[in-house]
């Protein structure tokens, strides 16, 4: 299950992210090149072999992918068009990536782009052993170098 | 012999990962479900086997049975993708270029 908030203005939006895994996987894996093409008007071809063309909304963990103003068509060469459509990552087989992309400044960009702060609260969350603990360090360090 | 300083990258080839980062930026053969192959040259992967591929040519196999003489008739059609960006489960196996025997 994937839980999405998206704000109002969609480029580098703060996604609510559901679980630690999908978090692993929007940044650990080649996600952000999919991620990269936010805004962008791509081809995908689905596991069934039809194929979507249309504006990437919003990307998640899951590869799960939003498109706006998306045009389905199937082998028969039927052709669908939507003002959105949400297809499931596991229905993905290819992303289609224009070829005038540069792969590894994209990928730098996108990684180094991270919102995401390694919940430096936890560090900061003072319960009251790790507050007895620490007056008890500076104790014995003051005593040290009297 | 001829002594020449050859400039090979010391790589330890400990895990199948390795394996893999060798092939990075040569020219690919990958097997796919439902009988798809694809040739290209690999530019990313990662740990799903999700990889980018460049100049892609996706060969799809298909056997059609001919309904008079009931011999299989194994037809292939291809295509090409300039930058494709291929989704990790649907990758059987990862290999250099099926090179054909003189």
């Amino acid at each position: 299950m994937t839980y999405m908030y998206n704000s109002l203005n969609m480029s580098d939006a703060a996604l609510f992210i559901g679980t630690p895994q999908e978090k692993f996987f929007y940044h650990n894996t080649l996600l952000c090149v999919v991620n990269s093409l936010q805004g962008k008007n791509v081809t995908v071809d689905l596991r069934n072999d039809t194929y979507v063309c249309g504006l990437i909304e919003l990307v998640d963990g899951f590869m799960n992918i939003s498109f706006k103003n998306a045009i389905y068509c199937d082998p028969q060469g039927n052709e669908f068009a939507f003002d959105n459509l949400f297809i499931h990552g596991r229905n993905i087989r290819y992303v289609h990536i224009p070829e005038n992309m540069s792969l590894l400044s994209t990928i730098r960009h996108e990684v180094s782009k991270k919102f995401y702060k390694p919940h430096m609260k936890q560090l900061t969350e003072k319960t009251r052993k790790t507050k007895k603990a620490v007056m008890q360090h500076m104790k014995v360090v003051a005593s040290l170098n009297t | 012999m001829a002594d020449d300083t050859e400039n090979v990258a010391v790589m330890t080839v400990k895990e199948p990962w390795d394996l893999i980062r060798l092939s990075l930026d040569e020219r690919i053969y990958v097997k796919m479900r439902n009988e798809r192959e694809l040739r290209g040259k690999l530019h990313a992967y990662d740990q799903h086997l999700n990889m980018v591929l460049g100049d892609a040519e996706e060969t799809i196999t298909t056997v059609e049975i001919d309904e008079e003489t009931y011999e299989e008739v194994y037809r292939t059609t291809k295509r090409t993708i300039p930058m494709l960006f291929v989704r990790g489960d649907g990758v059987i196996l990862v290999s250099p270029p099926v090179r054909v025997s003189i």
